[in-house]
């Protein structure tokens, strides 16, 4: 990419690229006063720690930080849609988009046919390579990721969580040679469970059971994060509540949680968002000011004390 | 084997820290793709001093001209897209599926930048008193400190390579004065270009 905008002309030290460590480059370049704004992505503990380092120098700061992205099921929705969606944000990418979906909030009426659906899509997923186009699911990005993911499974185990597929490394098939995770469903997890709460950015699904609508708002609000989330159900009136009772930066109705267009502003709320929205409109006032100009063509004293 | 390095006031270095980073294939860990070499202290610092000298004349030049500048580069995003893909799949894992989705979306959100450096808008709001209004610009967030500019200026000295960059320092004023004078946006984005 930088070859790219070198090709493009872009002029000399405007454009600078730094490979380093968070604790040396970076940290060097947050605490260097020529700096004026921060653009963070990360986990929500380094960018809050960020925050407070550079409040004082009254940095603009904006940060993109941990999700625990839910999905409503509601008891009138298209099950196919649900299920399939819910796979695609689970699944899609490993799990490793902060978008991804983490939890399946669903109504008892429809939970064990979304539970019986929902593994037996996890386990038709094929893991492999990327550069083979059968594959549909890669690996986890690194070696500490693909720990973290592992553990997570361990300690979604112990609180007691029921493991319905998934919950170890991929092997066989040319697998053992790369990090994969099979996908994972985790059943009857409730909203204190640490699987409920934290970030595993891994291919891990769990699914909460509720009574009813209102239940599931207090269960899919029940998260620290608030970066996105969606709703299943064909009742106009209920996605409307859902939409006015969410707490989450962006919400997709009958659709997965996962990403976001090129031109509309991207972000969440609580410990998930910080400063203006990336992208779209609100990306442009992040990175700029706002000059006003006052112009009195009068040529007298200006008058009264209105102002 | 590719050594990826940074890059730091337009060029790439050789970092001298000796710290290094392998690039692994997380689909298979014995395609090791590169080495990276970790910057500096003293190399990051640098990458933001270099930042500094060059905002005066990049805020300067008219968002338009900026905007052709990242236009350019989608593209080539567009013209070299599938090798972009095909190192995200490499270096992350991701399918090619998601790779190219991913690299569309960089383009789509290259293109609606380039865009919006054609519509960098204000307003005009009318004031309650006669012959008087009032109107908004929007400026390049960033400001230049005297403070800073004497710090930057003694670092500058002591880099053989910034010291070659000083020679420019009359010209610069000189692009000062002519940026008033002509106003002329093409001529601008080449004089930018240069001290580039």
């Amino acid at each position: 990419m930088t070859e790219i905008f070198i090709e493009a002309g872009i002029p000399k030290g405007v454009l600078n690229m730094v490979l380093g460590s968070g604790s040396e480059a970076g940290d060097e370049i947050v605490n260097h006063p020529a700096v004026r704004a921060i653009s963070f992505t990360g986990s929500t503990e380094t960018g809050l720690k960020l925050n407070e380092q550079v409040a004082r120098r009254g940095v603009k700061m904006q940060a993109e930080m941990g999700g625990k992205n839910p999905v409503v099921v509601l008891e009138d929705c298209d099950m196919g849609l649900a299920v399939e969606s819910t796979a695609q944000g689970a699944f899609g990418s490993t799990g490793q988009r902060c978008t991804a979906t983490s939890r399946a909030v669903v109504v008892d009426k429809v939970a064990d046919e979304f539970v019986r659906k929902i593994v037996e899509r996890a386990k038709s997923f094929k893991l492999g390579r990327g550069d083979d186009e059968n594959n549909h699911i890669g690996p986890s990005v690194d070696e500490g990721q693909f720990n973290t993911v592992l553990k997570y499974i361990d300690i979604g185990r112990e609180d007691g969580a029921e493991l319905l597929c998934g919950g170890k490394r991929a092997s066989g098939d040319g697998l053992d040679n790369g990090y994969f995770v099979e996908p994972t469903v985790f059943d009857r997890v409730t909203p204190d469970m640490r699987i409920a709460r934290e970030e595993i950015f891994g291919p891990v699904l769990s699914v909460l059971r509720v009574k009813d609508f209102d239940e599931a708002m207090r269960v899919a609000n029940d998260s620290d994060y608030g970066l996105s989330s969606s709703v299943f159900t064909n009742d106009t009136n209920l996605v409307y509540r859902f939409v006015d009772e969410i707490e989450s930066g962006m919400t997709h109705i009958n659709s997965p949680t996962t990403g976001g267009e090129a031109h509309i502003p991207f972000g969440g709320i609580k410990h998930t968002g910080l400063g203006a929205r990336e992208q779209g409109s609100t990306a442009l006032d992040f990175y700029t000011e706002l000059k006003v100009v006052y112009v009195d063509y009068t040529g007298r004293k200006r008058e009264g004390n209105l102002y | 084997m590719t050594t990826y390095r940074s890059f730091i006031d337009g060029e790439w270095i050789n970092s001298t820290s000796g710290r290094t980073a392998p690039n692994i294939n997380p689909a298979n860990i014995d395609d090791l793709i590169g080495t990276i070499e970790l910057a500096s202290r003293e190399e990051a610092r640098r990458a933001v001093e270099a930042a500094y000298n060059a905002f005066r004349e990049w805020k300067r030049t008219p968002a338009p001209a900026r905007g052709r500048i990242v236009s350019r580069a989608g593209r080539l995003m567009e013209e070299r897209k599938e090798e972009l893909a095909q190192a995200i799949t490499r270096e992350e894992g991701k399918t090619i599926s998601e790779a190219r989705g991913e690299t569309q979306r960089a383009i789509n959100v290259v293109e609606f930048c380039a865009g919006e450096s054609r519509r960098m808008n204000g307003e005009t709001i009318p004031s309650e008193l006669p012959a008087n209004f009032a109107y908004t610009i929007y400026e390049p967030h960033g400001d230049r400190d005297p403070r800073l500019e004497t710090r930057a200026g003694a670092r500058r000295r002591k880099h053989s390579r910034v010291q070659a960059g000083d020679e420019h320092a009359a010209d610069r004023n000189a692009y000062d004065r002519d940026l008033y004078r002509s106003g002329n946006s093409e001529r601008s984005l080449e004089h930018g270009a240069r001290f580039g």
